[in-house]
């Protein structure tokens, strides 16, 4: 098998997979395809080396976290500061204001996501995930139980 | 519910068009890698951005800079008749630097005069060492390194061996390989040496490669080695002569070189970034 052969294959091996991701972090299906094409084509411009990596997927998974995460850095400007959003208390009465759950999501920080996403998502432990982010575990701990708990605010029966 | 229960649901219905995402993927990559290529010896000068400093290398390559100084100090000002870089020039002058460090036959010359609208040349030609094997391609660009602001000067996770020495002067002296590309018929490879100094606003570039980079993946890989080693390379983009004005002697070598082919080059900036046309 030629390495572009080999690279198709494991764009048909992992591209739902990854798209999906790509989806729970931005919540946007128009940013997620285009996050989901720059990250392989990253991988593609590297591919000799990602053949050769322990875990190819792992580090595709690592390449879309970080493309994520830099492009919402470059677009913080429009973004709303959790803090400054309001609360919803409770739960709503009418089922129909109830948010699902990419529009809850939408409404944490963009490092919260990410660190749900490859908690509960891909099932990365804490380190495996504070390692990716770049932060210390605590820090990641910290994080996704404050995301589980504003998430709650929209989604009252879930559990972690 | 469980949260990867609500995330399975969210996203049961998200599926890709794998066809249209590799296709996509490798223009795109495709892309990336001949504008690092062409950073490095061709006359596009957007690929990457750099400004002096100490550089840190990667992980398991050599540490820091500030290794033993190189001794000659690389390129001073010419003296005597100058005349102003073109394509050819510095095509002359690149065949005269790799002639002094080995001996060798050099065909299929080319070059760009103008870069877009950004100032530097390339030259580019094909060698055949005297001392056996098949041809490689040897190519040099010079830049202005002032339009290459911004990140410190270091060894990017792409440059294999990357190594970083202080030069007297300011001057730094970066040298490295890039990933092999692995082929039916061995692995094409290109090695580099850069040459900056922030004082003289002048970045002086050299590649060497064991054969032809074709179109996307393909390579007609030629021999084991590139035609020139990275010590050769070192010698090459040290060589005193560098400079916006070359001696004229270039001027009238390169009016003699060939067959020679001016390569024009066109940047244009998309969202995507700098491209090639």
């Amino acid at each position: 098998m030629t390495p572009a052969e080999d690279f198709d294959e494991f764009v048909r091996a992992t591209g739902t997979r990854l798209l999906r991701t790509a989806t729970l972090l931005c919540g946007d299906p128009h940013l997620a395809e285009d996050l989901t094409q720059t990250t392989y084509a990253k991988v593609y411009v590297n591919w000799r080396k990602v053949t050769r990596a322990d875990n190819p997927v792992a580090y595709t998974r690592a390449v879309l976290v970080r493309t994520y995460l830099s492009h919402r850095r470059r677009r913080s400007a429009s973004e709303i500061p959790i803090d400054a959003a309001p609360e919803t208390p409770g739960v709503p009465d009418d089922a129909s204001l109830r948010l699902d759950l990419l529009a809850a999501m939408a409404l944490l920080p963009p490092a919260d996501r990410a660190v749900l996403v490859l908690r509960y998502w891909e099932d990365l432990s804490v380190a495996q995930t504070a390692d990716l982010l770049g932060i210390k575990e605590t820090t990641c701990r910290a994080r996704a139980s404050r995301a589980l708990a504003r998430l709650r605010t929209q989604l009252p029966d879930l559990e972690a | 519910m469980k949260l990867h229960e609500h995330m399975s649901d969210a996203v049961a219905d998200v599926h890709t068009n794998t066809e249209t995402l590799t296709r996509t993927a490798r223009d795109r990559g495709g892309r990336i890698r001949r504008q690092r290529r062409l950073g490095t010896i061709g006359g596009v000068a957007a690929v990457g951005i750099l400004a002096f400093g100490i550089a840190t290398a990667i992980p398991g390559n050599d540490p820091a800079p500030s290794q033993e100084p190189f001794a000659s100090g690389g390129p001073a000002a010419p003296e005597g008749e100058t005349v102003p870089i073109d394509g050819r020039s510095t095509t002359a002058a690149l065949r005269a630097a790799v002639l002094e460090v080995m001996d060798g036959d050099t065909t299929a010359y080319a070059g760009q005069d103008d870069d877009g609208g950004l100032e530097g040349t390339y030259g580019v030609f094909e060698l055949t060492p005297a001392s056996g094997g098949g041809p490689g391609v040897v190519g040099l660009n010079i830049q202005h390194a002032s339009m290459l602001e911004g990140d410190p000067i270091k060894c990017r996770h792409w440059m294999f061996d990357c190594t970083i020495q202080d030069l007297p002067g300011g001057a730094l002296l970066r040298t490295y390989s890039e990933p092999p590309e692995q082929t039916t018929n061995g692995d094409g490879q290109r090695v580099v040496a850069e040459y900056f100094s922030i004082q003289r606003d002048l970045r002086v570039v050299a590649s060497a490669t064991n054969g032809f980079d074709l179109s996307g993946d393909a390579w007609d890989v030629t021999r084991e080695e590139p035609v020139l080693s990275i010590d050769q390379l070192v010698e090459v983009v040290t060589q005193e002569w560098w400079d916006f004005r070359l001696p004229a002697r270039f001027a009238e070598e390169g009016a003699e070189l060939s067959p020679y082919q001016d390569v024009p080059v066109k940047l244009i900036m998309t969202s995507a970034g700098p491209e090639l046309r």
